[in-house]
């Protein structure tokens, strides 16, 4: 490199490194805000569905408090990134499903929540406010909706599926399909037949030993709940369990199969997890924040997500009909929740236990 | 007279125009040496810029998120998952480098042959895959690998077999993807290699008597050989680093580094363990290209 190169491409890289330290250093202005304007409240949302959320939620909530909201989307592992990175803007409610959300509790980044400025919180359905008393993230995040696993399968090819157990018949073989254990439904799947077969939320081996012997007759595992629909599609799975939401999506694949598709609850019971909603620390609008929470799990708001086909309620006075997959009253009767304690203590080691005794993961 | 008023006098038509041409010549555009000599660095000083924040600045956060180095390394190192994982995407790299290179050659050969028009078609059709989706050209290889797709329907038709083999979520179908992702880019590297040799060179030893497969082992092979491995760089550094392809194609019962690489990030929240496996995937393709170009150079 000629000497003159080289002493130039050094001052750059000073001028960049000065330039980047005194960013940093400087002290960044605190805009105050007019009281004539609007004020604007952040949320971070995974955007899905967002155009019927806004109609539903974000639009009448904007007009009555005569705030402006503004919706920082991405997928669950981005936007923890940024809680956690403290990324700007930091938003003043975050939905996330309630595993993270521990984790983001757990690293002190949440704020404890003070239940008597929700008041729908008391119309929550009794065993999801059972769950919530049971785990630490509690007291930081509040539901706004559910997901309890379910068994899909092709009722046109075979007998009718009623236990998780099914899924090991001889006529499935060949055509399973399970979830990978790095998704939201693969560890309570192995929970669930960890249960099925003798086993329990803590004792996950006789889980493992059953799903030993499906090897060979599996087609893959899924990894985007995507993934699910096209495989039916394509008529790769036979079998398969997924979480409630999935519903909406196969409707469309069971149209063109002529509704071939049926989904059972399993006699073992309903897996359940939550999505939950808190408020970061730093956040600057705390009470709009509250006032937000309350709207999202208002009966009215609840109902209309459920039949527009957003999310699932967990307001119990939201009255969805029978016939609707959004329709959880079904769900009450055998509930079994995981706390994201015991996941965060042991799912390192049950991916590490799938992917040695299933060779996947 | 300095260049501003010559400009001035061109303007005004003083000048005769084969005078404005000169004036035209790079090395004469009213400049001194001095600014002549500084214009090219000014000129780069953006990409380095660029390289500075974003690769350099990069790297080195990248090692401060590690944490204690040597600790992570041989944590991750030691694992049996990242173990299979290195030893499935080195495998799959190297046979989609060996399928590439068997394919791009005799194709790149056949169109340096071709008139300029044609070859001109042949590029931008061979280029083609590459401009699609991953997503789709995943969902395509799925019509044609699945269980009721195009190659199991042919092979019930014929009688080969009896019932549908399982080609899709294995190592094959990722193969397969790979190869045709990336066989364009061999292909052109070994393309613009070959143009590069003159056509005298070929004609001579034609008039020689070498027929054209002498032609080629002789002539065109060792003289390509630069842009062979460029080629196998490219191909062995996209295999490595492949995400959605082998996803699609393998499943996580095939996981490769890349995926692996996405689960520690977006799973198990273990960004260290992550930083630790993104900087050996770079290290590996580094040490690749590295020998690759040794081994050009011995030659």
């Amino acid at each position: 490199m000629q000497p003159k190169l080289a002493i130039i491409l050094a001052i750059i890289i000073i001028i960049i490194i000065v330039g980047a330290a005194a960013a940093m250093l400087y002290p960044k202005p605190t805009p105050t805000p007019t009281p004539t304007t609007p004020r604007t409240l952040v949320i971070s949302h995974w955007g899905f569905a967002w155009d019927k959320i806004k109609e539903i939620v974000i639009e009448p909530f904007e007009k009555k408090y005569n705030v402006k909201v503004e919706l920082v989307s991405g997928r669950t592992a981005e936007r923890y990134a940024k809680l956690v990175e403290g990324a700007e803007p930091i938003p003043d409610v975050i939905f996330l499903p309630d595993y993270y959300m521990y984790r983001a509790a757990e690293k002190g980044l949440l704020e404890e929540l003070d239940l008597s400025k929700i008041p729908n919180y008391e119309k929550l359905y009794d065993f999801i406010k059972d769950a919530l008393a049971q785990t630490e993230v509690g007291k930081y995040g509040v539901p706004h909706t559910i997901q309890d696993v379910l068994i899909f399968y092709r009722s046109d090819l075979h007998a009718p599926v009623t236990s998780v157990k099914d899924i090991w018949r001889e006529d499935f073989r060949g055509y399973i399909v399970l979830p990978d254990i790095t998704t939201t439904t693969g560890p309570l799947f192995l929970v669930l037949t960890s249960i099925a077969y003798g086993g329990s939320v803590e004792n996950v081996e006789p889980g493992f030993d059953a799903l030993e012997k499906l090897k060979g007759g599996i087609v893959t595992f899924y990894l985007r709940s995507a993934d699910l629909m096209s495989l039916f599609e394509r008529e790769e799975a036979h079998i398969a369990p997924g979480l409630r939401y999935q519903i909406g999506a196969l409707q469309g694949v069971n149209k063109t199969l002529g509704g071939v598709i049926k989904y059972v609850i399993p006699e073992e019971g309903s897996i359940f997890t939550l999505n939950l909603m808190a408020i970061p620390k730093g956040a600057k609008n705390k009470d709009l924040a509250y006032e937000l929470i309350n709207f999202w799990l208002s009966t009215e708001v609840q109902k209309k997500l459920a039949e527009a086909g957003v999310d699932a309620p967990v307001n119990a006075e939201a009255e969805i009909p029978p016939g609707h997959y959004y329709n959880i009253e079904p769900v009450t009767r055998k509930p079994i929740y995981i706390k994201p304690e015991i996941l965060a203590a042991h799912l390192e080691e049950w991916i590490n236990e799938w992917k040695t005794r299933m060779g996947a993961g | 007279m300095n260049g501003r008023q010559e400009w001035e006098q061109v303007r005004r038509g003083e000048r005769g125009l084969e005078k404005s041409m000169e004036l035209l010549n790079p090395k004469t555009l009213f400049l001194n040496k001095g600014i002549r000599e500084v214009i090219p660095i000014v000129l780069i000083i953006p990409s380095i810029i660029f390289l500075t924040v974003f690769i350099v600045g990069s790297l080195i956060s990248l090692l401060f998120y590690v944490g204690n180095i040597s600790y992570t390394f041989v944590e991750i190192v030691f694992r049996a998952d990242f173990q299979t994982a290195y030893l499935r995407t080195l495998r799959v790299a190297v046979i989609v480098a060996l399928i590439t290179t068997t394919l791009a050659y005799p194709v790149a050969f056949y169109v340096l042959h071709m008139s300029y028009k044609m070859r001109q078609i042949m590029k931008a059709l061979i280029w083609l895959p590459v401009m699609i989706n991953p997503i789709v050209r995943g969902y395509g290889w799925m019509i044609i690998l699945g269980r009721h797709g195009l190659v199991n329907t042919i092979l019930l038709a014929l009688g080969i077999i009896n019932e549908p083999i399982k080609l899709l979520y294995t190592e094959l179908a990722m193969i397969f993807g790979l190869t045709e992702l990336f066989f364009p880019f061999m292909f052109i590297s070994l393309l613009s290699a070959m143009e590069n040799i003159s056509d005298e060179t070929i004609m001579a030893a034609y008039s020689l008597g070498a027929n054209t497969f002498r032609v080629f082992k002789d002539i065109v092979m060792p003289l390509s050989i630069k842009g062979y491995v460029f080629g196998v760089t490219i191909v062995v550094t996209g295999c490595s680093t492949a995400f959605t392809t082998p996803t699609l194609l393998g499943g996580p019962q095939n996981a490769t580094l890349s995926m692996l690489l996405a689960e520690y990030v977006s799973i198990l929240l273990d960004w260290r363990k992550a930083c630790a496996i993104a900087l050996i995937i770079l290290a590996t393709v580094l040490a690749i290209s590295e020998l690759a170009s040794v081994i050009i150079k011995k030659r």
